[in-house]
């Protein structure tokens, strides 16, 4: 008889989502959805605020990345405002946007996935867990709480606060970095080395024990997008987008913000509030493409920094093309972790990061704007309409996890193809499933712009519809 | 609404760990105790943290503090009630974690990576009335933070 397995909720990511799996009457996985259940609504209550409120309403989206919403948001009025932000500001966030990055990847790395890599995936999940790690290999999970606090101090030492700051503006920052916080910053950097180092040569050593989850988890062609420089370096605040396909040839390049709609829709599906968006020439599902931290090493020819670009040709041998695996993110992270540490050693020793002149003044010279930014789990675009007096009209987010939706979706039908046999449900067929979107890192909350906790349910339903097994983890 | 840490000299190893959120009513009260006891000058080494949950990074700094003193409201005490209550490292813990953490999970925490437990921990509480959105207290959550204060007063004073 076929079946319906849900997984409500999924556990160990930013939001809540649930998980249907669709059998035939031999019991074989052949459909897949993935839900994300609750709504926000921030791309409609914002009307009529006035659009310099933006970057500070749109940052309550999600405690894990305000940061990114704050830029994007940001770059947005400033589009509005037809202003060019001054260069220390322009610096400044970078090293907050930087910082952040390394404080989400610490979490999803070593908090959320790293009790799978360390443990295996048939662990007993009352020890695949943090502490789990904390026992078994303390020194990881010390890095990763130091890696943590590494992101979160430089937010705080920048902008007062680690969570919603209040410190980008449209124009660019309130406050100059003065002489001490950045001496704080770079007396941290040694031991921030030390730990994205260890993780890394740890994370080499073990990736081998995972080929099956590597040749299984969203292991298929699509394409990728993301945000590169002039001179095709990683960019997570500033340069132009650019799509390659799955051969790794460039689609679209140099694409501004403002560009985002001529190529780019969203498509809904009945069954979640989280959008799909598409590259518009190949429509929905054929246009569907991933963002993220595989996706920037993809479409980059280097990353810039020296550190960095050692770990990115070591990547870059994992496939002929592009890495289409999904399971690579997780060495995408760390790589993006090094970047960032480097970067931020860089601006810091950068004089002109130093200067006093941080904010540009205007007002409404144009009534759209549109900004984006690399977020850390991929691209993030934020649009505004306005009236003559600055007020809101129109709003449109376009999220990072929003533009993995559909790979995802694809990756949980491959995976419990692979993994899920029978009718019953066992605990390293339910994590692998879990493991495929945890492989994202998707942040739900801003995603569907949807409230709450991260758990997630599956349930195993019949071709008539009826619910055959359920497992539910809170 | 700024979440902070004071940093006391060095040396010193007396820690109060607030948290709660105060756009939520009386969830509020562990910021509004911290902040009022950070003005007394005669706990000047005792290091405030305020946040809005408590979190893995914290067991650093447990680590290094001979007592720990977590202030947080509670939703199952009586209104206004303050509570003391010690605590040592949980032994069943959260399968769910992403953000926050509860206290004696996080000694736990401590303990596993650091191998070492302050020599006091415990946990001041407000019995919240309401957790409502809005800032404020509600007067009986209010009027209980001097107890509250007192009792931290005494916690600190034993150790000092």
């Amino acid at each position: 008889m076929s079946q319906t397995i849900v997984i409500d909720p999924v556990t160990r990511l930013e939001g809540h989502g649930k998980i249907t799996l669709k059998t035939d009457d031999q019991g074989n996985v052949q459909e897949a959805f993935f839900s994300v259940t609750q709504v926000r609504g921030f791309e409609k209550f914002n009307e009529g605020r006035p659009f310099y409120e933006m970057p500070s309403l749109m940052a309550r989206i999600c405690g894990i990345c305000p940061v990114s919403h704050l830029l994007a948001s940001a770059k947005a009025c400033e589009a509005i405002m037809a202003v060019e932000i001054p260069y220390a500001a322009a610096q400044l966030r970078r090293i907050a946007n930087l910082a952040q990055t390394i404080q989400s990847h610490a979490l999803s790395f070593f908090y959320l996935s790293s009790p799978d890599l360390l443990l295996g995936m048939d662990a007993d999940p009352a020890v695949r867990n943090i502490f789990g790690v904390a026992k078994a290999k303390p020194e990881l999970a010390m890095g990763g709480v130091a890696l943590r606090r590494f992101g979160q101090r430089i937010i705080e030492l920048l902008a007062k606060k680690r969570i919603h700051p209040g410190w980008i503006i449209p124009g660019g920052v309130t406050e100059p970095l003065d002489a001490a916080k950045r001496d704080e910053i770079l007396a941290m950097i040694p031991e921030a080395y030390a730990n994205v180092r260890m993780a890394l040569d740890w994370y080499k050593q073990i990736a081998g024990n995972f080929e099956k989850e590597i040749d299984n988890f969203a292991n298929f062609p699509t394409m990728f997008l993301g945000l590169v420089n002039e001179d095709e370096s990683v960019e997570f605040t500033d340069g132009a987008l650019r799509l390659i396909d799955a051969s790794g040839n460039i689609v679209l390049d140099k694409v501004t913000a403002d560009q985002f709609d001529t190529h780019f829709g969203e498509a809904v599906e009945p069954y979640s509030y989280m959008k799909f968006p598409f590259y518009k020439p190949l429509g929905y599902p054929g246009g569907s493409y991933r963002v993220g931290p595989l996706a920037r090493l993809n479409i980059a020819r280097t990353m810039g920094t020296p550190l960095a670009d050692i770990e990115l040709a070591e990547f870059k041998q994992l496939a002929e093309g592009p890495v289409l695996g999904s399971f690579h993110y997780h060495h995408a992270r760390l790589i993006d972790i090094l970047y960032g540490i480097e970067m931020i050693e860089r601006i810091l020793d950068d004089k002109g990061t130093m200067d006093t002149h941080v904010r540009a003044t205007a007002g409404v010279n144009r009534l759209e704007g549109a900004g984006v930014s690399e977020a850390p789990r991929g691209t993030l675009m934020h649009h505004y309409k306005v009236d003559q007096d600055g007020k809101m009209v129109w709003a449109n987010l376009v999220i990072a996890t929003g533009q993995n939706n559909n790979a995802m979706n694809r990756g949980v039908l491959y995976a419990a193809q692979r993994f899920m046999k029978g009718s019953k449900i066992t605990e390293g067929m339910l994590n692998r499933v879990e493991a495929v979107i945890r492989t994202f890192d998707p942040c739900l909350s801003c995603s569907t712009h949807a409230f709450g906790q991260m758990p997630l349910s599956i349930e195993l339903v019949d071709p008539s519809g009826d619910l055959i097994d359920e497992i539910h983890r809170y | 609404m700024v979440e902070s840490a004071s940093h006391s000299a060095p040396g010193a190893r007396r820690l109060l760990l607030a948290c709660g959120n105060p756009l939520r009513g009386d969830d509020g009260v562990g910021w509004k105790i911290a902040e009022a006891f950070e003005q007394e000058t005669a706990y000047a080494g005792v290091q405030v943290i305020i946040r809005q949950q408590f979190t893995a990074e914290l067991a650093e700094d447990i680590r290094d503090a001979d007592t720990v003193v977590f202030v947080d409201a509670s939703a199952t005490a009586a209104a206004g009630e303050v509570s003391l209550l010690e605590l040592s490292p949980a032994d069943a813990l959260p399968r769910i974690l992403t953000h926050h953490m509860p206290p004696a999970s996080l000694l736990t925490l401590c303990q596993d990576l650091y191998g070492r437990l302050p020599r006091r921990a415990c946990a001041v509480t407000v019995g919240a009335e309401s957790f409502e959105l809005g800032e404020g207290l509600t007067a009986a959550v209010q009027a209980a933070i001097p107890k509250a204060l007192a009792a931290l007063r005494e916690i600190f004073d034993q150790t000092s």
